[in-house]
């Protein structure tokens, strides 16, 4: 069974929407910069900010409340609308399928900071939609009307995840269509967490450099679209692209750390190729996990080193562009993978001037205007060893 | 959807075996605080787990016993609020850090799928991991992805349902209108299930069906799956219930929350316990009923052949 994606929403550094974000990606234009938030850490770090602030999502978006609600869920309620503005069965009968780390964290931060000096519980409404599933719950509800509503976490390939749990029940006959993506905002936790790991670096990021030394943080939210032919029938929607595969493997080596050889970042990509029946020669584009940290650029690079063979095809981070959004970033890079098809572009890989080279593998050192791009592979790696590749096509 | 077979089972939970097996057969039983039993790993990392990683672990190691591991192509967890005391760990410790330099240990044992990352290290496992967490629904949605994950008839899913509990949970239950005696009954919970789709002398109980409304009334959830799976209530043997926020139903059962207390991972305890009624009432079926907050599950088990 086909699926293909006929709406996209994507909210993030460099911006509140998905045009906003293709003359961001087109100008070569990063979103991440020097923050200065006591809450998010005491030092400054280089981050990638969804540059509109709770109150202000909160007036745009016109949800009801007391205000309790969590970032994450404001970001994803935003891009969500988004991806279903042209849906012309107005968000009816969806399966939604979240990725997310982090859920109302950024409200249960301020909540029990109160509790652990002055063992206050009198904001305990900030946990109200703490956990994760009920958060999806809620944006869910918020946007459409849903069948089912389910949330995975798995690091920060949750919501390449969630796209592909999105295709496997559309595939499975369960639903005919779905909405798929994650979002993630930042916090103090994650913001301490990457540094206490000694992985955060002070500087912009530098994925695929030579002189790499970490991952910059950043937030955001993206959704697509998914349908089948007999759900297209009904909604008449545009079909922008078509997912035609995907595939989850573990890398089974180490909490946080990719294998040297990258094991599981090669099985998931030979996954998602097979499952799309395509050869790794008919890629035009590579979307690369590329965070930065030293460690999984090495293992990527040498992951796709083994599945191409001495075959070039051009690959690029866009953390660079973003910062790493963690349980949003699948479902960013799946959207930049699509408008990449659309719009015929690769983006490209900011970095700095030293950038690795393993013989025929470089990355894209300037964005690559006006070329055709029929088909993209997407990679997302996660701590845990979870690692998630989707193949998207250009509509024929 | 594609019948899965119950290869084995293991849970941790105030009901020991024994005693389950009286509760179902209506004899007289004894409950006891669920232990926190260790799963046979290395003793550094067995000194840094919490306790739901801990028994989360001990049950999948149980389940892995009977089977042969280089089957095992999919590895889903299910939890309801995920790694509890290791995020509340790192939470406290960036309150009091001061610039400090903190333990990044908490925070990567506080990922949600850092059980399943575990599990697929300890197995050399490769395949399919992925962990769900949508409240006490989220078993139920792992049941129906190992069912549209498993893909030859050889294949096996270790599916597995854990949430651990902390002070505040409780104190926080009763600011949102829990009676006292409510949010003393929170408490942790795990198990774990090695499912197959193909039957054999060793696997004689069958998940027929599973599935999750969220948007519907409960009783008309109820009806449509049974019609769909081809039964009513009046042909099933039992009807497993859990029900912690008490709404009433039109329906009777064998209601696991007072003998096992709260937690979103009790639903998942309604598997196993159907698991032991097929082997004590081998021609029956059972419909297992997870009321939740935002929804229902529902899972049909029968013994094979029946």
């Amino acid at each position: 069974m086909r699926v293909f994606i006929t709406g996209t929403g994507m909210v993030s550094a460099i911006g509140n929407d998905v045009t906003d974000t293709f003359q961001s990606l087109w100008q070569g234009t990063s979103g991440i910069r020097l923050v200065e938030n006591e809450g998010l850490s005491s030092h400054p770090i280089m981050a990638g900010i969804v540059p509109l602030e709770n109150d202000e999502l909160l007036s745009e978006l016109r949800i009801p409340g007391d205000g309790n609600i969590p970032r994450t869920a404001l970001l994803a309620i935003k891009a969500a609308r988004e991806a279903l503005k042209n849906d012309h069965l107005t968000g009816r009968d969806l399966g939604f399928f979240n990725g997310t780390t982090t859920g109302g964290m950024d409200l249960t931060e301020q909540f029990f900071k109160s509790y652990i000096t002055q063992s206050d519980l009198s904001g305990f409404l900030k946990t109200r939609l703490h956990d994760l599933g009920k958060m999806s719950f809620f944006v869910a509800n918020s946007v459409c009307t849903p069948i089912y509503e389910d949330t995975l976490s798995t690091a920060c390939s949750s919501a390449a995840n969630s796209i592909l749990l999105g295709m496997k029940y559309i595939r499975s006959g369960r639903i005919d269509r779905a909405l798929v993506g994650g979002s993630d905002a930042l916090l103090a936790l994650t913001v301490s967490g990457f540094k206490s790991l000694m992985i955060y670096d002070e500087e912009r990021c530098k994925p695929f450099s030579t002189n790499r030394n970490g991952l910059n943080l950043g937030e955001g939210a993206a959704y697509l679209l998914l349908e089948n032919e007999s759900s297209i029938k009904k909604s008449n929607n545009t079909i922008l692209a078509e997912l035609t595969g995907g595939w989850n493997a573990n890398d089974h080596y180490h909490a946080t750390a990719s294998s040297p050889d990258g094991r599981g970042a090669l099985k998931a990509m030979k996954g998602a190729l097979k499952d799309s029946n395509t050869d790794p020669s008919d890629l035009d584009y590579i979307n690369a996990h590329g965070t930065g940290t030293v460690n999984n650029d090495q293992s990527e690079l040498n992951a796709l080193q083994r599945l191409l063979s001495g075959i070039e095809i051009p690959f690029s981070s866009t953390k660079g562009f973003t910062g790493h959004t963690l349980g949003a970033a699948g479902a960013l890079e799946a959207v930049v993978s699509v408008i990449s098809i659309q719009e015929g572009f690769m983006p490209a890989n900011l970095s700095d001037e030293s950038l690795l080279d393993n013989g025929f593998m470089h990355p894209i050192g300037e964005t690559k205007k006006d070329v055709l791009v029929n088909t993209v592979m997407s990679n997302s790696f996660g701590f845990g060893g979870n690692c998630t590749s989707l193949i998207f096509k250009k509509h024929a | 959807m594609r019948k899965l077979f119950i290869i084995d089972s293991s849970t941790v939970c105030p009901l020991k075996d024994q005693e389950l097996d009286n509760w179902l057969s209506g004899k007289p039983y004894s409950i006891s605080p669920p232990e926190v039993k260790m799963p046979v790993i290395d003793r550094i990392n067995l000194r840094r787990l919490s306790t739901g990683a801990k028994i989360a672990l001990y049950c999948l190691h149980e389940c892995c016993k009977s089977i042969d591991k280089q089957r095992v192509s999919s590895i889903i967890m299910a939890s309801g609020l995920g790694a509890l005391v290791d995020t509340q760990t790192f939470l406290t410790s960036i309150s009091r850090s001061n610039n400090s330099l903190i333990s990044p240990t908490p925070f990567i044992q506080g990922g949600h799928n850092t059980i399943s990352g575990i599990v697929a290290q300890w197995l050399q496992n490769d395949g399919y991991n992925m962990t769900h967490l949508q409240q006490g629904l989220s078993f139920e949605f792992a049941l129906i992805d190992a069912s549209i994950s498993l893909n030859t008839d050889d294949e096996i899913a270790l599916v597995g349902s854990v949430d651990e509990d902390i002070p505040i949970l409780s104190e926080i239950a009763k600011k949102y209108g829990w009676s006292e005696k409510m949010a003393g009954q929170i408490t942790f919970h795990a198990s774990a299930y090695a499912l197959t789709p193909s039957a054999s002398v060793n696997n004689n109980v069958r998940i027929d069906d599973v599935d999750v409304y969220q948007n519907m009334p409960v009783e008309q959830a109820i009806e449509l799956f049974l019609i769909r799976n081809g039964c009513s209530t009046s042909v099933l043997s039992q009807i497993i219930i859990r029900n912690p926020l008490k709404r009433n139903l039109s329906i009777s059962g064998m209601e696991i929350d007072p003998v096992v207390g709260l937690s979103f991972s009790s639903g998942a305890l309604g598997l196993h316990f159907a698991h032991r009624y097929h082997k004590i009432f081998p021609k029956s079926r059972v419909l297992n009923v997870n009321l939740d907050v935002d929804g229902v599950g529902l899972i049909l088990t029968s013994s094979h052949g029946f």
